[in-house]
C-alpha cells in the first residue's frame, strides 16, 4: 500500500465525505432565525455595555452582588468589555490579556476593585515531566484535600464510566489519566439528593474558544444560560457557565474553566444528577448541583492542582 | 450610559439584508461542513448557529466579504473540535448506555455504506479530520488550511497524510491517491 500523497487532491475522498452526509436533513437555520439570533445577541451586548458603564460610574464598588440560588454571582461587566474579532481584524481569537475586570461577589476569592489582579497569558502545551504514577497519587491527595473541606457533610461515591475501551469504576476523586488528561470523578450524596462532580486537568485545551477569553461571554446561547469571566488572584483566567447539558435537558450544569499561570487548564463540572442512566437527560436527583460555582472556583484555585509542580 | 450604549453592535438594514443573503445561501453547506467534522447533525447545527451569530455581530466591521467564509469556518472548527475534545469530560459516552439518542436516530435510517464511512471518519482524530474536510470537501489549499487551523503547511500535509492513511486502512482500496 502506498502512502497517500497529500499533494495530490483526491476526488474520491470528496466522494467518501459526501457519502457520510445524511440524506437531505432539515436545516432549521434560516435567514429569519439567524437574524433574530443576531439581533438578540446584539441587544444583549448593548445592555451589557450599558450595565458596564453604569457599574464604572459607581466606581466598581458593588458589594453583595446578587447570587443565584445555585450560588452563581452574575457578572455583567465581564462579558461587556470585549468585541469578538472579525475577519477584517484579528480573527476570532482575541488577545486573552485584553479581558474584563473581575466581578465583585462576596464569596469569591478574587480581590476587590482596589487590588485588581492582572490576567496572565499562560504558556501553551508545556511538556509534562512528572511520571504518571507520581502525578496521579499527588493529584488525588491534593484534590481530596481541596474538596473535603468544601463538602464536609457529603458522602462521595464511586462513578462507573463506559469508556470506549470498556467500563471502569473510579473511586471518588481518585485521579486517573486517560489520553493525556488527568481526571477525578465523584457522585456526591447529601441531604438534598445525589449529584455529580467531575474534575479535569489538561496541559492544553486545544482549539478552545476560551483562549479568546475576553470575548468568550459576549454571546450566550442555549443551552448556556449565563456566562461570566473572572481573573483569579494569581492572574488565572476563569470562565463560569451555568446552563444545561443540552437545550432540552432538565439537568442543571455548572461549569468552571480555569487556566493557571503555569499553563494547567482545569475544568470542573457539577450536575444535579448522579445515578441516572443518561447524565444529559436525568431525571434530576437534587434541586441544584452539589457545588456552587464559587466553591468550584475555590477548589480549582488550590495550589496543588497543577500539572507542573 | 447612552453614550456607551452607542458602542454596542448596531447592524444597518442594508448590512442585515446582506447578512441574511449570506445565511440563506450558505447555511446548509456550513451545516454539512460541521457535520463532517463532528458526525452529529445537531451539534453541527449548534456550531453553525453560534458561528453565524458571531458573524452577525462582526458584520458591520467586515471590510472584505471574501473573508467571511474562512471566518465562519474557523469558528465552526474551533467550536466542534473543542466540543469533541471535551466530550469525554462531558461524559456523553458515560454510564451504562451511550446516551445520545439524537445521533442514534440520525443513524437509524443510515445505509450500511454510510455507516461504514462514518465509522471510518470517527477513527480519524479531530485535527486530521478537520484537515481532510477543509482540504477535500471545502477545496482549500494547503496554505488556506494552515491559516484556518493556525498551524504550518508542513503540519497540514502530515496531518492529511495520516488521516488519509487511516481512511485507507479502514475503507480499503477505494481511498486512492
Amino acid at each position: 500500500m502506498t502512502h497517500p500523497s497529500e499533494e495530490t487532491p483526491m476526488t474520491d475522498v470528496r466522494d467518501i465525505l459526501a457519502r457520510a452526509l445524511p440524506d437531505a436533513p432539515s436545516v432549521p437555520i434560516t435567514r429569519e432565525t439567524a437574524v433574530a439570533a443576531g439581533r438578540l445577541a446584539a441587544r444583549r451586548r448593548r445592555s451589557l455595555v450599558a450595565a458596564g458603564a453604569a457599574g464604572a460610574a459607581t466606581m466598581l464598588v458593588i458589594a453583595g452582588a446578587a447570587l443565584l440560588p445555585g450560588g452563581l454571582a452574575r457578572s455583567t461587566s465581564a462579558a461587556a468589555s470585549a468585541e469578538p474579532s472579525g475577519p477584517a481584524t484579528a480573527g476570532p481569537s482575541a488577545d486573552p490579556t485584553a479581558t474584563s475586570a473581575p466581578s465583585a461577589a462576596p464569596t469569591t476569592p478574587e480581590p476587590t476593585a482596589t487590588s485588581e489582579p492582572t490576567p496572565v497569558r499562560p504558556p501553551v502545551m508545556r511538556r509534562l515531566t512528572e511520571p504518571r504514577a507520581a502525578a496521579t497519587a499527588r493529584l488525588t491527595a491534593d484534590l481530596k484535600a481541596a474538596v473535603r473541606p468544601v463538602l464536609p457533610a457529603s458522602v462521595l461515591r464511586p462513578v462507573t464510566v463506559l469508556w470506549t475501551s470498556g467500563t471502569r469504576t473510579h473511586r471518588p476523586l481518585e485521579v486517573f489519566r486517560i489520553e493525556g488528561v488527568y481526571m477525578g470523578l465523584a457522585k456526591v450524596s447529601d441531604s438534598q439528593g445525589i449529584g455529580s462532580v467531575d474534575f479535569h486537568l489538561n496541559p492544553y485545551l486545544g482549539e478552545n474558544p476560551k483562549r479568546s477569553f475576553a470575548g468568550y461571554c459576549a454571546v450566550v446561547l442555549p443551552p448556556t444560560e449565563s456566562c461570566e469571566t473572572r481573573i483569579g488572584p494569581g492572574g488565572e483566567l476563569i470562565t463560569i457557565e451555568v446552563g444545561h447539558p443540552s437545550t432540552d435537558s432538565p439537568v442543571v450544569e455548572y461549569r468552571v474553566d480555569l487556566v493557571k499561570a503555569d499553563g494547567t487548564a482545569l475544568v470542573c463540572v457539577a450536575r444535579n444528577v448522579g445515578d441516572a442512566t443518561d447524565p444529559n437527560v436525568g431525571p434530576v436527583q437534587r434541586p441544584d448541583p452539589p457545588l456552587t460555582v464559587d466553591q468550584m472556583v475555590e477548589i480549582l484555585l488550590a495550589p496543588g492542582l497543577t500539572l507542573y509542580p | 450610559v447612552e453614550a456607551v450604549r452607542g458602542e454596542g453592535v448596531r447592524v444597518r438594514p442594508e448590512d442585515e439584508r446582506e447578512y441574511g443573503d449570506y445565511v440563506a445561501a450558505r447555511a446548509r453547506r456550513l451545516c454539512e461542513f460541521a457535520y463532517l467534522l463532528c458526525g452529529d447533525w445537531h451539534a453541527a447545527q449548534d456550531a453553525v448557529q453560534t458561528a453565524l451569530t458571531r458573524l452577525y455581530l462582526a458584520w458591520p466591521r467586515l471590510q472584505r466579504r471574501e473573508a467571511v467564509d474562512p471566518y465562519v469556518r474557523q469558528i465552526v472548527i474551533r467550536s466542534v473540535v473543542d466540543q469533541r475534545r471535551l466530550a469525554r469530560f462531558r461524559r456523553e459516552a458515560s454510564w451504562a448506555q451511550p446516551p445520545d439518542t439524537r445521533f442514534t436516530a440520525d443513524l437509524a435510517e443510515a445505509t450500511p455504506d454510510r455507516l461504514a464511512v462514518l465509522a471510518a471518519l470517527a477513527q480519524v482524530p479531530p485535527r486530521q479530520r478537520a484537515v481532510l474536510v477543509l482540504r477535500y470537501w471545502e477545496d482549500q489549499s494547503v496554505d488556506e488550511v494552515a491559516l484556518a487551523l493556525g498551524c504550518s503547511t508542513g503540519t497540514v500535509k502530515s496531518q492529511a497524510a495520516r488521516g488519509l492513511q487511516t481512511l485507507r486502512e479502514l475503507l480499503g482500496d477505494e481511498v486512492t491517491a
